[in-house]
């Protein structure tokens, strides 16, 4: 006979705040925000690319003179070219602007233009301009001062920044996560507000009961964390069903999106299995799926705390 | 104590139920509310009971001034008033030991003291045997003794009660005034709301008329 005195109240929130409306539209909810997250991460990964990769790098090209005599049809390098590239190497090695600079080989330089060729420059008897890639500490374009010093050792030295496309493409990978947590602010105002309507159904459902315990002394903050705790419970459940539903879909988008990876053999991986995709997906990715029913959990929490605080004010 | 100076009391916002009241009720005191149907009484109780805001004056509650007092101050005093309403307000889905019982569970109390406040309760109103019965079970007489019960257990500093024997036979309304001399011997200060004459004559003490807006004040009769 025991269980016949549990401690109750008379608030049934079981009722009053039912599962099966607020968890379906809390995991809607949920999956949204999980596909916002993994493509503002995606959108900050590239943006971080571009900026530590191609955004960073600039190319030098020294043209070889055309007075130079070339013995067997090999794209070889005047005295004269090679000794002002010594020297401009030299003044390379001495700018505080770069982190390292870089000296294409032949064997490079084949690989680059292999697409366009299908054979070895070493085959044409093209004049092939000595090609060196510079990465700065900062944003480009090269200080005045270093561009000065090149152009007085080669005048023809061509300097290619491409900042134009640099600027374009960080502004894109930028806008995109701002995109993206522009729709991740909505979906959690969205959420916010789905919680709150349920809330203040459930309000209007228990007014009666309310009132009696108010008025026989019940604070505040006790009908207030009744309400949260059913509503933080329910959202939290919420929160974890989008979350794992969210998580094929990613995988099938990470597979997507693999021509856009910085891995080389990208394309010896469209053949892997899900669960190659499951291990390799970054682990902060993961965490932030973890922490989304917990986000949810203090999105519901908070939410109907002020709800029925803001309620209550209109009994006396 | 209870302290109301210049007080005004509107209903709905525009009908004037009291008009510049001044009452002083000691710690201790027993008295009887009347006046006809409609006057306002149920109100006037429910303004004490900290439910209705007056318009205008100060309203001071077991040496509390209430009218600017925070929300958590307004539940703690709240927990020291019993009321028992005319229509008993149970709640329909706790059985009629949880109803009884619920003061309490709200101050925290443990629940050994819970069981055995409302065992004894319940048995003193006999009604022990009902403890599992939802209150649609109950007749109105039982009803009232339960709501009577829920504003007792805790051993309140203030009770207010509302036709509090309306649905009572005369055996039960003596059993009942003995508890309420009871609780006023242990220093509650007691107002009963009524308008059974009969009553008043048989339980004489200080009588409160509400008529006209004004509260007027008469000595035992």
């Amino acid at each position: 006979m025991l269980f016949k005195y549990k401690t109750t109240d008379g608030l049934k929130l079981q009722r009053a705040l039912p599962g099966q409306y607020l968890i379906p539209l809390v995991a809607a909810m949920a999956f949204l925000a999980a596909l916002s997250i993994a493509g503002a991460y995606a959108s900050q990964q590239l943006a971080n690319r571009w900026s530590a990769g191609a955004a960073s790098t600039v190319i030098l090209q020294i043209p070889t003179t055309s007075d130079i005599p070339f013995s067997d049809n090999k794209t070889t390098v005047s005295p004269t070219a090679k000794t002002k590239t010594q020297l401009i190497l030299a003044l390379l090695a001495k700018s505080k602007e770069l982190t390292s600079f870089h000296q294409l080989t032949d064997k490079e330089i084949d690989e680059l233009l292999a697409p366009w060729l299908h054979e070895s420059i070493q085959s044409f008897a093209l004049p092939i301009p000595v090609i060196i890639e510079l990465h700065l500490k900062n944003d480009p374009p090269l200080s005045d001062t270093l561009q000065k010093s090149l152009k007085e050792i080669i005048p023809d030295v061509v300097i290619e920044q491409s900042n134009f496309w640099n600027q374009r493409l960080n502004a894109l990978a930028n806008s995109l996560q701002t995109s993206a947590f522009l729709a991740l602010l909505i979906v959690i105002s969205v959420a916010a507000t789905v919680i709150a309507l349920s809330t203040r159904n459930g309000l209007i459902q228990c007014r009666q009961t309310i009132e009696i315990i108010h008025n026989l002394g019940a604070s505040d903050t006790y009908i207030a964390l009744r309400f949260a705790n059913r509503s933080a419970y329910l959202a939290s459940i919420g929160g974890a069903i989008g979350s794992v539903f969210s998580i094929p879909l990613l995988l099938f988008l990470t597979y997507l999106c693999l021509p856009f990876s910085s891995d080389p053999n990208w394309q010896a991986l469209s053949n892997a299995s899900w669960f190659y995709f499951l291990i390799t997906t970054p682990f902060q990715l993961f965490a932030l799926f973890i922490l989304l029913p917990i986000c949810n959990y203090l999105i519901g929490w908070i939410t109907t705390t002020i709800i029925v605080y803001f309620w209550l004010r209109h009994l006396t | 104590m209870i302290q109301l100076d210049g007080v005004s009391l509107n209903y709905k916002d525009d009908i004037p139920l009291l008009e510049n009241v001044n009452l002083h009720i000691p710690q201790g005191g027993f008295c009887w509310l009347t006046g006809p149907s409609g006057v306002g009484k149920s109100t006037l109780l429910r303004m004490l009971h900290l439910e209705k805001k007056s318009s205008t004056g100060l309203v001071t509650i077991l040496d509390t001034p209430t009218n600017h007092a925070r929300r958590s101050i307004l539940c703690k005093l709240k927990q020291r008033i019993g009321m028992v309403y005319q229509d008993f307000r149970l709640i329909p889905n706790l059985t009629v030991f949880d109803n009884v019982a619920l003061p309490l569970r709200l101050q925290h109390s443990d629940e050994e003291t819970v069981q055995r406040w409302t065992m004894r309760i319940l048995g003193w109103m006999g009604l022990e045997h009902k403890k599992y019965v939802y209150p649609k079970f109950l007749s109105g007489g039982e009803q009232q003794r339960i709501s009577i019960a829920r504003a007792v257990i805790h051993r309140p500093n203030l009770l207010l009660a509302d036709e509090p024997t309306n649905a009572l036979d005369d055996y039960q309304v003596k059993r009942l005034m003995d508890l309420f001399y009871d609780l006023n011997d242990l220093g509650c200060t007691i107002i009963i709301a009524t308008h059974n004459d009969a009553l008043i004559r048989q339980f004489p003490a200080p009588r409160l008329k509400l008529e006209n807006g004004q509260l007027w004040t008469s000595d035992a009769v």
